[in-house]
């Protein structure tokens, strides 16, 4: 990336593995050398091609994600003002509902791999994405509503101080049933994937760049940002426009 | 919630389309109508349903008994 921006060799850069919460965690680590004065600009770039992880007869898994790319540039004006209080956490005992098993060092690709079936009519190999979508939903269920209780309460705010919600984009379902768990207004709530599907830690960014060209939220606005998924994984903060 | 409460829930969730529907009825949980119950049982019941669990659902019943027996009248 370094070399295809014509970007100065005084700029570190480095990698960060996540999935669905990863652009909240990204804004976290930004706020970070922000603050430390590490840097005074950092350009946070989420990008996911979930599509070369899904097995060709995944049909279940192919209908939900989308592939995507967003670029952020926080600065040091907006750390101060514009970057909230985070809640993070993790529960590594989920790791296996959504796990691409073979392909990295510990376990190498198996070009031997056979055909797993699960859910309704799909396949699978342990060289490919495997989520289990109901033990996922449980998850959230758990996770979310206590998770925008905390980040609310850390940034002092109410629902009613929100101008507005952007969680990660998972699916619509999931989605519209914490709406209500949480009791957040309906018109206060992004769900739309439409265009991109499920585009993992991309999804945030798009969704907020969404907002932004269609005004719904404006200079000012202030807008809670919610990831969650592989790991388990949770962050969520409350951003300034 | 009464029995007959819980029944007409599912015929509901599950789009039903049998006449007398009885908690002995076979059912076959999609993906979609699995995230359904997972939501009607925590919405209603604050009850939990691994997706194990879901999987080994065949009858009304077998709902009824993740609900929780004593939460049904």
């Amino acid at each position: 990336m370094q070399e295809r921006l014509k970007l100065r060799n005084d700029i570190g850069a480095f990698d960060y593995n996540l999935g669905c919460s990863g652009y909240v965690y990204g804004l976290a680590i930004a706020k970070g050398l922000l603050s430390s004065k590490i840097a005074s600009n950092v350009l946070l770039i989420v990008s996911e091609t979930y599509s070369k992880h899904i097995y060709k007869k995944d049909i279940a898994n192919r209908a939900i994600f989308g592939d995507g790319a967003a670029a952020t540039i926080i600065s040091e004006n907006t750390s101060e003002e514009g970057i909230g209080e985070f809640v993070l956490g993790t529960d590594g005992t989920g790791k296996n509902n959504l796990i691409v098993s073979h392909g990295a060092f510990r376990a190498c690709f198996d070009s031997e791999a056979e055909e797993i079936e699960y859910g309704t009519e799909s396949i699978y190999t342990k060289n490919h994405l495997y989520m289990n979508g109901p033990e996922i939903f449980n998850f959230t269920i758990e996770k979310i509503p206590p998770l925008v209780s905390e980040v609310l309460e850390k940034n002092g705010l109410t629902i009613e101080d929100v101008d507005y919600f952007i969680f990660h984009q998972a699916n619509k379902y999931m989605l519209n049933y914490l709406r209500r768990k949480v009791r957040i207004p309906k018109e206060k709530f992004y769900i739309n994937m439409s265009d991109s599907g499920n585009t993992v830690s991309v999804s945030i960014p798009i969704a907020l760049n969404n907002c932004i060209k269609e005004k719904t939220v404006t200079k000012g606005s202030k807008i809670m940002l919610v990831g969650f998924g592989v790991g388990y994984s949770w962050g969520a903060t409350i951003i300034t426009l | 919630m009464t029995e007959t409460e819980f029944i007409d829930e599912l015929i509901d969730i599950l789009e039903l389309e049998e006449k007398n529907v009885m908690l002995k009825t076979p059912i076959l949980l999609d993906s979609l109508s699995t995230l359904s119950i997972i939501a009607f049982l925590d919405q209603n019941f604050s009850k939990k349903a691994t997706a194990n669990e879901l999987r080994e659902v065949s009858t009304i019943n077998d709902i009824l008994l993740l609900a929780g027996e004593e939460n049904i009248r």
